[in-house]
């Protein structure tokens, strides 16, 4: 039992080590590497441009997304404030899929102890 | 790809708000079996880079541009159920901050990018992977098919914009399905080469972080080239 723990805390470090490793990764490409992204029409876009379709785009439903096509406001560089939306991107993307990932961990964990106690006999034996 | 507000009618958009819906609702429940403490923080970080990855857009031909969704990959490298929900994270996160793509439309961008790119060309992938592991094993196996399914997920996901679209009355189907597949045919080339990329890299630093290798015990990569040499 010891050892098992052990193991599993220096196998956690070192997913650690990686993920920190991969979150630089995501922070540089989002904040320095974005401004240098195509500005051209994505394939969507330019097919509703070419086929006469893109008159039909409405109001955002949802109209309070604080950053507009990846521009922080109040910035005048468009570089800079690419970047910076993108920085903060990245870091509201970590931090909501990790919430959904220890909320769905934290369920998942209340979910089996009630199984277990509600379920005496396995059922795979009989 | 992201479909704005306004291109998709009621009856198709809540459709799909209730296929996506009752999909990812599902798969909240399935991964209370798969997700493992140490797959939280990889969650976490999967989701940032995909969407710092889809910010990247590269150019194609005539003027379009393009950019990744790496669907496949994250159910690649987490597990189909847990890949499902970090895109559809990525894509809320897009919808309610940045104004990519429309609130209406999130249902159908959820079905065709993470059910489409994602789940479905996983579970072709998992068909094709099986035989081919026996040939080439498992390393070449998974890498050829996620660059084969990774590609065809973007052209499917394409195909049923266009099918989305068509069916909302905005573009007849015979001019959105040529005009969506063609140029989604060379994206999805970047697609499938950014996908080989990192599965490779991942594969190579910590094969055990990849939930669909399911090839020998795996040694650390300094010990495992030891062995080789």
């Amino acid at each position: 039992m010891k050892l098992d723990m052990k193991g599993s805390l220096k196998r956690n470090r070192a997913i650690w080590i990686f993920a920190g490793a991969a979150l630089v990764v995501a922070i540089l490409v989002g904040t320095f590497a974005s401004p240098f992204a195509s500005k051209s029409p994505d394939g969507l876009d330019h097919t509703a441009e070419a086929k006469g379709f893109a008159k039909k785009e409405a109001k955002d439903a949802w109209s309070y997304a604080p950053m507009k096509e990846y521009a922080y406001p109040g910035i005048k560089s468009k570089g800079v404030s690419t970047g910076l939306s993108g920085l903060i991107g990245v870091l509201i993307t970590l931090a909501v899929a990790a919430v959904v990932g220890l909320l769905l961990y934290g369920l998942g964990r209340i979910w089996k102890k009630k199984d277990d106690e509600s379920s005496g006999i396995p059922l795979s034996e009989t | 790809m992201h479909i704005p507000d306004g291109f998709l009618d009621p009856k198709t958009y809540g459709t799909l708000w209730g296929v996506s819906g009752s999909t990812v609702a599902y798969a909240l429940y399935k991964v209370k079996d798969t997700l493992t403490e140490k797959k939280i923080p990889l969650l976490g970080i999967t989701a940032a880079f995909i969407f710092a990855a889809m910010m990247m857009n590269f150019p194609v031909a005539g003027g379009t541009s393009g950019h990744v969704v790496l669907g496949l990959l994250a159910c690649l490298l987490l597990g189909p159920w847990e890949g499902l929900l970090t895109i559809v994270v990525v894509l809320a996160v897009q919808c309610f901050f940045f104004a990519d793509g429309g609130l209406t439309a999130l249902g159908a961008n959820i079905f065709n990018m993470a059910i489409v790119a994602g789940l479905l060309s996983y579970a072709l992938l998992k068909v094709m992977k099986k035989p081919l592991a026996k040939r080439l094993g498992e390393k070449a196996a998974l890498l050829s098919s996620a660059a084969v399914f990774a590609w065809l997920g973007i052209v499917l996901a394409s195909a049923a914009c266009a099918i989305e679209l068509s069916l909302s009355g905005t573009v007849p189907f015979h001019i959105a399905f040529p005009a969506m597949v063609g140029v989604h045919s060379l994206i999805g080339i970047g697609e499938g080469f950014i996908t080989v990329v990192v599965l490779s890299v991942v594969l190579q630093t910590r094969p055990d972080l990849v939930n669909a290798y399911q090839g020998p015990a795996l040694m650390p990569a300094g010990v495992a080239k030891e062995a080789q040499s």
